[in-house]
């Protein structure tokens, strides 16, 4: 076939982007991560301390805010806003208080859901937003890989 | 049939997974835009600057070597699985190694580029793309680029361990 049905790619996109966000419930249902290893149940037991200590030259709090920088860009991309954003923005924070420590997990949560929206809503994959699509599942996850491992060692 | 509203065309799909694939085990291409990696990250080029000793260094429990093996481990499952394999797999025989001499080394690296060929042959050869081997094909490349992430942080304690 010459074509793909778009509710396959979505359903499919929508599943990994699930896992790695929330990880998935049963070990059945696991694609790609270990149980218990999404973004949000790995972030929800690191404190601020833990999230702002230096290993390597970085922080999970940096890290945590670029993958959230990112979902926002490429969110931004998908709804055609074409703003030419500095990425650098996405590197401006190293350490958090716990306020904000909580407002930047708060944060990752709505980018989360709008981009969960924004995958269901749109109606014309092509060769750019597909990229985007896929991209975003990769980026996130390949911090998510850094993030646990960083939290072994603070 | 050209694609409409409720289709994907097959070769923009194909187009961007192994655009993305590519990107993932071999990096950017020089003076083309990236898709999520930084210019020069990518598995290859990561691994190739790796000696034994460093991925056989143990940090946090675990070693460069064990997760280049486990990913190379989950490529070849999945190509299976994408070709019909429907027997479960046993996942803990893809944490088998954790230490390699240089010889093992050299063998495992030669291992991921096989692996990897071997991937994009199988993407290459679906004659029809559904939510499954969408899935599948996806999640070869998130889970290749958590453990990209993971290894690069290895790579960063291993280098400041050499180095202090």
């Amino acid at each position: 076939m010459k074509t793909i049905n778009q509710t396959d790619f979505i359903q499919a996109l929508s599943i990994l982007f699930r896992e790695t966000f929330e990880g998935m419930p049963t070990p059945e249902e696991q694609v790609f991560l270990d149980h218990n290893a999404g973004i949000f149940t790995t972030l929800g037991v690191i404190n601020a301390e833990r999230a702002s200590t230096e290993i390597n030259s970085n922080t999970i709090a940096a890290h945590c805010e670029h993958a959230r920088f990112y979902l926002e860009l490429l969110d931004n991309y998908l709804n055609k806003d074409f703003r030419i954003l500095d990425f650098k923005q996405g590197w401006r924070i190293k350490t958090v208080g716990e306020d904000e420590w909580d407002a930047l997990r708060e944060n990752m949560s709505k980018i989360y859901r709008k981009v969960s929206e924004t995958f269901g809503k749109n109606d014309e994959w092509a060769l750019d937003t597909i990229t985007v699509a896929m991209g975003i599942i990769a980026h996130t996850a390949y911090h998510l890989g850094a993030i646990r491992q960083l939290a072994k060692n603070v | 049939m050209d694609a409409d509203k409720n289709t994907i065309k097959k070769e923009d799909f194909l187009k961007d997974v192994l655009f993305i694939l590519r990107e993932t085990f071999e990096g950017s291409p020089e003076g083309q835009p990236s898709a999520y990696l930084d210019r020069g990250v990518g598995i290859f080029v990561t691994l190739e600057i790796l000696s034994a000793a460093d991925v056989s260094r143990e940090i946090g429990d675990t070693t460069i070597a064990a997760h280049t093996e486990h990913t190379k481990f989950y490529l070849d499952r999945l190509c299976e699985f994408i070709n019909g394999r429907t027997e479960p797999v046993n996942w803990e025989q893809s944490w088998l190694i954790e230490t390699v001499n240089e010889t093992e080394w050299n063998f495992l690296r030669e291992g991921m580029q096989k692996s990897y060929e071997g991937v994009l042959r199988c993407f290459a050869e679906i004659e029809t793309w559904n939510e499954e081997n969408i899935g599948e094909a996806v999640a070869i490349i998130a889970h290749t680029a958590y453990h990209l992430g993971a290894i690069r942080q290895l790579m960063k304690s291993v280098k400041h361990d050499e180095n202090n």
